[in-house]
């Protein structure tokens, strides 16, 4: 019997084991790296991307209820304890995760993180969006009804 | 072994070769800016301090 498929397949799967390390750097690099507001507006616009977007602002009723990015959860401080009691039950620590706080505090991202399995910073928190004349949204956080469906975007 | 099989192991591996180079090309690069990016901001603060 030829060694040389066998050859070939361990080949194969060295150069496959390759790429997939280099993917798995790519996610930690991500994760890094702050996401630009217009990149985070082309992912909601993009169905195929799961991922929900939390508001870290403090005092919900003031800062959310002003405005926020279509879609956000309000989290204040990434702290249950302070989160409005309808979007308590909504957020999710395994969906991928975007953190919008006023000016993209990094060290209240690195909390946040600490709280999701894969979370990225806005870049410039909500201001930055706002500079960017990207859609606002405004009022208290309503979760859907159970009839709408799930309420990541 | 046949020789258009034989091909085939060669256009895949050196493909999905290429393929894992230039992810690693990229990865070095934003790591490189990302190690960079501190740098510049004590750079930055350091600076503005009176």
């Amino acid at each position: 019997m030829s060694l040389e498929p066998m050859a070939w397949v361990a080949a194969l799967a060295l150069s496959s084991s390759f790429v997939v390390y280099e993917g798995g750097r790519r996610a930690d690099i991500d994760e890094r790296t702050a996401l630009a507001p217009k990149a985070l507006y082309k992912m909601i616009g993009s169905s195929q991307t799961k991922l929900q977007i939390v508001d870290v602002r403090p005092d919900p009723s003031k800062n959310f209820e002003d405005t926020h990015v279509p879609g956000a959860l309000p989290f204040p401080d990434c702290d249950l304890g302070k989160t409005p009691a309808g979007a308590k039950g909504r957020i999710v620590a395994s969906i991928p995760t975007i953190v919008v706080s006023a000016e993209g505090d990094p060290k209240l991202f690195q909390k946040c993180a600490a709280f999701f399995t894969s979370a990225r910073n806005l870049d410039g928190g909500l201001e930055a969006w706002i500079d960017a004349n990207l859609p606002e949204d405004s009022g208290e956080y309503i979760p859907p009804k159970p009839s709408a469906g799930g309420g990541c975007l | 072994m046949k020789k258009q099989v034989r091909l085939l192991y060669v256009a895949a591996t050196v493909a999905i070769v290429v393929a894992g180079f230039a992810m690693k090309s990229t990865n070095d690069e934003l790591e490189g800016k990302l190690a960079a990016a501190p740098a510049v901001d004590a750079a930055a603060t350091a600076g503005s301090t009176p």
